[in-house]
């Protein structure tokens, strides 16, 4: 008997007809995701980011290494002495001291 | 329209937001349809529906179109649904449902003809009915004996398995009888 009672209540509810979609919805949403894309900060992960500028650093940091080079190498044919030679100079005399 | 749905798609992907607003268009009557079941505000509606095109719309790389747009796009909206289904339940104890209408009661109270309950008045005595069950067990519910859902096409759309949906399904059964007979004795003590 009460299952006959909810089946007419479940068949009565499947008659219901469905809502009239508002006009310019699809418009609205379009807006919605436009605002959500200007509002939102892009966040790009580290990684991403290494790999988007990893060939800047790659020069940069071979640059540097050549750079260092040079200058090691342009000091060490040139007599003058250099911060290796005080350094040392420093540690016999406090040793011998 | 799965074909014009299909090429909208690849059309979104290649930067077009026009496209979207089309796939929009083609797919709104089906997304208000599903949540219509779980919500009677149309404006709160409309903001489950926006809800569900803004998930669909950042979930879109993940679409790989072995099934349809449209069956994809169901199954969002029936997320969103359960979510919404959720949150009503957990503020169920703040928010007062509206009593019965005269006709509903009458109904219950035996005093109309079984076959003069319309869908807006069972719809009425589904809602209070309904708090009974569990969130799941309404979504389940809905999708089989209201939208006429096979078992199948329910674990598609929720991801359960199909012996949590069959016994969902039987326990919100036995749930909303008792919960209809108990607004029955209600009405009847008034």
């Amino acid at each position: 008997m009460k299952d006959k009672k909810l089946n007419q209540i479940l068949a009565a509810a499947r008659q219901e007809t469905p809502p009239v979609v508002p006009t310019g919805f699809a418009e609205r949403v379009k807006h919605a995701l436009v605002n959500e894309a200007i509002s939102q900060p892009v966040v790009v992960a580290f990684w991403d980011q290494l790999n988007r500028n990893f060939t800047r650093y790659t020069v940069a940091a071979a640059a540097a290494i050549v750079i260092c080079a040079a200058v090691e190498v342009s000091q060490a044919f040139s007599h003058d002495p250099t911060i290796d030679d005080d350094v040392e100079q420093i540690c016999s005399d406090w040793m011998l001291r | 329209m799965v074909n014009d749905d299909a090429e909208l798609v690849a059309r979104v992907r290649a930067g077009s937001s026009d496209a979207y607003t089309e796939l929009v268009r083609n797919n709104q009557q089906q997304v208000f349809s599903i949540l219509h079941r779980y919500e009677r505000d149309l404006h709160l509606v409309e903001d489950l529906a926006q809800e569900t095109f803004t998930k669909a719309w950042r979930a879109l790389a993940s679409f790989d179109g072995r099934a349809p747009f449209q069956h994809w796009l169901s199954r969002i909206a029936v997320h969103v649904a359960l979510d919404h289904v959720r949150r009503r339940k957990r503020l169920s104890g703040t928010v007062s449902l509206p009593d019965l209408g005269e006709d509903s009661v009458a109904w219950l109270r035996d005093e109309l003809p079984p076959r003069e309950l319309e869908a807006r008045q069972a719809r009425e005595i589904l809602e209070l009915a309904m708090q009974s069950l569990s969130p799941a067990e309404q979504v389940v519910i809905t999708l089989m004996e209201i939208e006429g859902r096979t078992v199948k096409e329910i674990c598609s759309l929720t991801g359960d398995s199909s012996v949590a949906v069959r016994v969902r399904a039987m326990r919100a059964r036995t749930k909303l009888r008792k919960a209809i007979e108990k607004l029955e004795a209600t009405e009847n003590e008034r």
